[in-house]
Parts: structure tokens; C-alpha cells; sequence
């Protein structure tokens, strides 16, 4: 049984998505259903993820073939943290979102339900399949459930979905035209094979174009600024019951596979070998983290500012990446990890602040703290973790992709850094000034208690990294680490 | 440097950018997506000619089934590469998916705005 673990955090997913649109969308049977397999799935990642802690790396061959004719999965440490974090925000992000499901999704929750659960499937297995191919199969399947989703929104949101297909199919072909011009050269998809014939072979146009493909590709996919128009409209016109399932994991899991791509593929000699274009990187990053936040500063919804968040947040990762430093990966992929959380708190929170005052664009927001001090609480916490207070996770992210990028010699980046700190601080004092000092301006009354409990919701993921935030050390050395220099 | 092997790859970067264009120059949207069907066309070449070997057949063992009396011999480069052809199976599967969603999502977009050009989409959305 342990042994089939990786291909049961992939396969289960999937199979509850086929039960679930099997229900009658009527009755109380498919959300029971959906709560009971969004833990089990959560349950499946957090033994996967005890598993290879123990254990050390798991491989599973499927249907038995053997690597390089066989598609394998490959769980790392990491891999089995971020299959176990898939599975939390999963199951939090279902949680959190059900208020929404009556007025939202009506009559076809059961298949906006099956939707969430393929695309989570998706997400387990961009993080655990060591096949470049199966990747591109995981990352179109993962984009096809999002559109689906986003599309649920109705109105202005199929707009933003025929955006994001336009973009996010181009972002995969280039990905899998660079899979093909990397196996014209090596004749392997399997990563690990490709990597050792790679290293072998010297430096040739193919594999540079090759690289610069899959690059771009993922870049779209991660939407780094000047390729991110697709993303803040996507985003907000989602059901808010989508976009707090999307939005933490979809563009991490990207930056997941550019690290991929960089140290599994080319085994961390791009940097290195390439200064001219991890330059160039890193000087996109740049100017995306401030893009970003300006985006951010500009916006009246507060779902809007949210989702230009996520297009800054990707700049950190990217810019951590691609620095000669490993600290800077190191500090990406701890960034990672704290971002998705810290966004998937963002989302819950814009459910809640809904519910509590009626609306969601920023002059609502006056006496939110009155009408409910969990939910303004937790807006308090969770900004102070995108500001980088410290002992919040936020801090030590940027702290470690900062000393990496000095080491490194990349100043701009670290002003970029600095400056978008500056910028959070005016977008979420903004926010808290509203919230908390500003007395009421509409008489909305709010129905039911739902906005305490997704606040609660909220509040307890902020303690969530608060936690990560003072365990950094254990978790750098433990979990990021070994990945990165083993 | 032999032009007439480079050839096909001149054809699918030509293709490619035709496609490019298409779904990010046009204005509308099913040009869009046909221009999207191209750019997706033109990779599924890419991989289906670096497969291709000259002279090479199909990739079925010619002495037919049952037990052979004498070890089979078989000559690779009488042989075309099947694996990027049965990828591009599962990537046309993909396409196809994408396409579907997107047609549908454009018909929504039909009966909500009663016009498929972005421009006019957008008009309308601004008046809103």
C-alpha cells in the first residue's frame, strides 16, 4: 500500500471528481461527499509527505515500465511537502469557499465540484511526475479545470476565461515545443535520464532554443508582468469559490516547474553558464515585482488588488531563481510555500469581508472591524506577512531571497524588494485604516454568522504562518535544503 | 547545410508565427482561436517530422506474429521514431479539449454581449 502512495495522491483526486458529478444537485449528500474526499486526498498527501520524510525520495513506475521507456513519478522532499500543502489548501479552500456555493455556482455544484477535484489532481501531479511530456499533460489538464471553473463566474467572466485560454494554451505549446527540441537532442522525456545526457553534451543552439521555449512558456504560465494581463481579470470574476482554489496554487506550481527546469533539467548550470540571460531574468523580475505593486496600488477592488498581488509575488520567485546564489532558490521556494497559504488566506478573506459588509470593492470596507473583528484580525495578520513583519513567514522569505541576491551582486533586485514591501505597506495600510478607524457608512446588515467562520478560516492560516514563519530554520534546513545542494 | 532537409522546420516556424499572429492580432475571436488551431497545428508537425527518417518505413516488425525461429534483426534506420507520433495523439486530445472549451465559452460570450469582436466586447463593457 505505502508504495502506491504517489500515484494515489494523483489518482484519487481524479476518481472523486468522477463520483461527484454522479450526484443530484439537489440534497446535502455531494457537499458531505466533497468534504469527506478533500480530507481524504489531504490525508493521502500528509502520509506521502511523512512517507519521504522518513523514507527518503520515492519513485513509482506506472503500469511497471521502467524509466526511460516508463512515465515516472518522482517524489521528492519537497515534492511530498508541496503534494501535502496541495491537499491542505484543497480541502481549506473548500472549506472556506462553501458559504459561496448558493448564490455563486446555483444548481451545477455537482460539477463545479468534479471540476475542483481534477484540477486538483492536476496539481498533485505537476508536483510529483518526473515525465517533461506527462508535466505538459498535468499543467494543460490543470489549465482546462481552471477555465471551467473561472467560467462558473457568468458575465464578465467569460471574457477573462477566453483570455486565459488564449494565453495559457500559447504558454503551454511553447513549453512543449522546448520538450521537443530538448528530446530531438537527448531522445528522453524522462527528467532525470535528460539531465545526464544533457550534461554530456556541449553547448548547442538546439538546446539553448530549446531552454528559451520552455522558459517562456512558463513564464506565461506564471504571469510575470509583461506576460500577466490574462491573470487580475481571471482572478476576480471567478466564483469566490474558484479563485480561492485557483489563485494559491496555479502560478506557484509553475514557478515549481521553472525550478524543475533549472535544477533538475540543467542540473543549476543555466545561471552559471548563461549570465546574460539569468541577468535578463532577474531584471525582469525586477521590474514585474514593481509593475505588480503599482497595479496593486492602482486598484478599488479588493479582489483586484489581491490578484495583482499574485503577478508581483511571481517576480520574487522568478528573480530568487534565477540569482547564481542557491539562497536565492532556497528563499523562492520558501516564498513559495508561504505565498500560497498567505494568498489562499487573501481569498478566504475577501469571502468573509463579502459577507460581513456586502461588497467587495475597498469604500465598503469602513466598520469591518465592528461588524466582524476575526475577519479584521485576520486582514491585520495576513497583511503584516505580505508587508514581511517579521516573525511572520513573509520576512524570512524576502530576507533570504535578499541576501542572495546581494551575494549575488543583483542590487536591483534587492531594491525592487525593498520597494515593494514599501508598496504592500500602503496597499494593506489602506486597507486597515478603512477597516478599523473609519466608522460605518451603509447600514448593511449582514446575514447569518458565515463571515465568522471563514474570518476564523482566515485567522488560522495566518497562525499557520506564523508557524512556518518561526520554524524557518528546521524547515530550510530540513525540507529546502536537501533539495536544493544535496 | 542541406536547405532541402531544413526545409519543413522553415514551414512549421512560418506556420507558427501565422498562428501567433492569429491569436494575438486578430480582433476576432473565433480568428482568435483559429489562429490558436494553427499555432497548435504547427507544433504537432514539428514533433511528426522529427520522426521522420528518410527511407523509413512504418513501425510494424514485417515477419508477423507467432514465435520467430531465428532472432529478429532490425534495422533503426529503417525505421521511423513512433513516440513523438504517439505523443502528438495525446496532444491532439489536448487541443481538442481546449478547443471545445473555448468555443463554448465563446458562445457564451455571444449571448451575453451579441458580438464575438474584442473591440465591441470591451465597448460594451466600458459603457456597462
Amino acid at each position: 500500500m505505502t508504495a502506491h502512495y504517489p500515484v494515489l495522491a494523483v489518482v484519487f483526486p481524479l476518481l472523486a471528481g468522477v463520483v461527484s458529478s454522479l450526484f443530484p444537485s439537489s440534497g446535502p449528500w455531494s457537499r458531505r461527499w466533497g468534504i469527506l474526499a478533500m480530507f481524504l486526498c489531504q490525508t493521502l498527501g500528509l502520509l506521502l509527505f511523512l512517507q519521504v520524510l522518513n523514507h527518503g525520495t520515492m519513485v513509482y513506475h506506472l503500469s511497471g515500465w521502467a524509466p526511460p521507456l516508463g512515465v515516472e513519478f518522482k517524489v521528492t522532499l519537497l515534492g511530498g511537502f508541496l503534494s501535502w500543502l496541495i491537499g491542505l489548501v484543497g480541502f481549506l479552500a473548500y472549506v472556506g469557499g462553501s458559504a459561496t456555493w448558493v448564490h455563486q455556482i446555483g444548481p451545477r455544484a455537482p460539477q463545479f465540484q468534479a471540476l475542483m477535484f481534477v484540477l486538483l489532481a492536476s496539481f498533485q501531479g505537476l508536483a510529483i511526475s518526473n515525465d517533461a511530456f506527462n508535466l505538459f499533460i498535468m499543467l494543460e489538464v490543470s489549465s482546462l479545470s481552471t477555465y471551467g471553473l473561472i467560467a462558473f463566474g457568468g458575465g464578465r467572466a467569460y471574457l477573462a476565461t477566453f483570455q486565459y485560454i488564449v494565453m495559457g494554451t500559447i504558454g503551454a505549446s511553447f513549453y512543449l515545443l522546448g520538450v521537443g527540441y530538448l528530446y530531438m537532442k537527448t531522445g528522453s522525456l524522462n527528467i532525470d535520464d535528460m539531465a545526464k545526457i544533457l550534461e554530456a553534451l556541449p553547448q548547442s543552439p538546439t538546446i539553448t532554443i530549446g531552454l528559451a521555449f520552455m522558459v517562456i512558456g512558463v513564464l506565461l504560465k506564471m504571469a510575470v508582468f509583461p506576460l500577466h494581463a490574462w491573470l487580475p481579470n481571471a482572478y476576480t470574476y471567478a466564483p469566490d469559490a474558484a479563485s480561492a482554489q485557483i489563485a494559491p496554487l496555479s502560478t506557484k506550481l509553475a514557478v515549481y516547474l521553472m525550478f524543475r527546469i533549472l535544477h533538475d533539467l540543467f542540473l543549476g548550470s543555466v545561471p552559471a553558464r548563461m549570465p546574460d540571460l539569468s541577468t535578463l531574468m532577474v531584471v525582469l523580475a525586477s521590474v514585474g515585482i514593481l509593475a505588480g505593486t503599482s497595479l496593486c496600488l492602482a486598484q478599488r477592488d479588493l479582489k483586484k488588488t489581491f490578484a495583482c498581488l499574485i503577478v508581483a509575488e511571481a517576480g520574487y520567485m522568478l528573480g530568487g531563481l534565477w540569482l547564481v546564489d542557491a539562497r536565492g532558490t532556497v528563499g523562492s521556494l520558501y516564498h513559495l510555500v508561504n505565498d500560497a497559504l498567505a494568498t489562499l488566506a487573501l481569498f478566504l478573506l475577501v469571502v468573509a469581508v463579502q459577507s460581513a459588509v456586502g461588497g467587495r470593492n475597498i469604500s465598503r470596507l469602513p466598520g469591518l472591524f465592528q461588524i466582524s473583528p476575526l475577519t479584521g484580525t485576520a486582514l491585520v495578520l495576513v497583511g503584516f506577512n505580505m508587508i514581511g513583519v517579521p516573525p511572520f513567514s513573509g520576512f524570512f522569505s524576502k530576507a533570504t531571497l535578499i541576501t542572495g541576491a546581494i551575494s549575488s551582486g543583483h542590487y536591483e533586485f534587492v531594491a525592487a524588494l525593498l520597494l515593494a514591501s514599501l508598496g504592500n505597506l500602503v496597499v494593506f495600510f489602506r486597507l486597515f485604516e478603512l477597516a478599523h478607524f473609519q466608522t460605518p457608512s451603509s447600514g448593511f446588515q449582514p446575514e447569518g454568522n458565515g463571515h465568522h467562520k471563514v474570518g476564523a478560516l482566515a485567522l488560522l492560516i495566518a497562525l499557520l504562518l506564523l508557524v512556518l514563519g518561526c520554524w524557518n530554520g528546521p524547515f530550510m534546513t530540513h525540507v529546502l535544503w536537501p533539495v536544493v545542494s544535496p | 547545410m542541406q536547405p532541402e532537409g531544413h526545409f519543413i522546420y522553415w514551414f512549421f516556424i512560418a506556420l507558427l508565427m501565422i498562428g501567433l499572429y492569429g491569436a494575438i492580432g486578430k480582433d476576432n475571436l473565433v480568428k482568435k482561436l483559429i489562429g490558436l488551431s494553427i499555432f497548435q497545428t504547427a507544433i504537432i508537425l514539428f514533433y511528426v517530422s522529427a520522426g521522420f527518417k528518410k527511407g523509413g518505413t512504418i513501425p510494424i516488425l514485417s515477419p508477423g506474429h507467432g514465435p520467430h525461429t531465428e532472432p529478429l534483426v532490425i534495422d533503426v534506420d529503417a525505421i521511423i521514431n513512433p513516440l513523438p507520433h504517439v505523443l502528438m495523439l495525446t496532444a491532439i486530445v489536448v487541443g481538442v479539449a481546449t478547443m471545445g472549451v473555448a468555443l463554448a465559452i465563446i458562445q457564451r460570450i455571444y449571448i451575453e454581449y451579441g458580438t464575438v469582436e474584442e473591440s465591441e466586447i470591451l465597448e460594451k463593457i466600458a459603457k456597462s
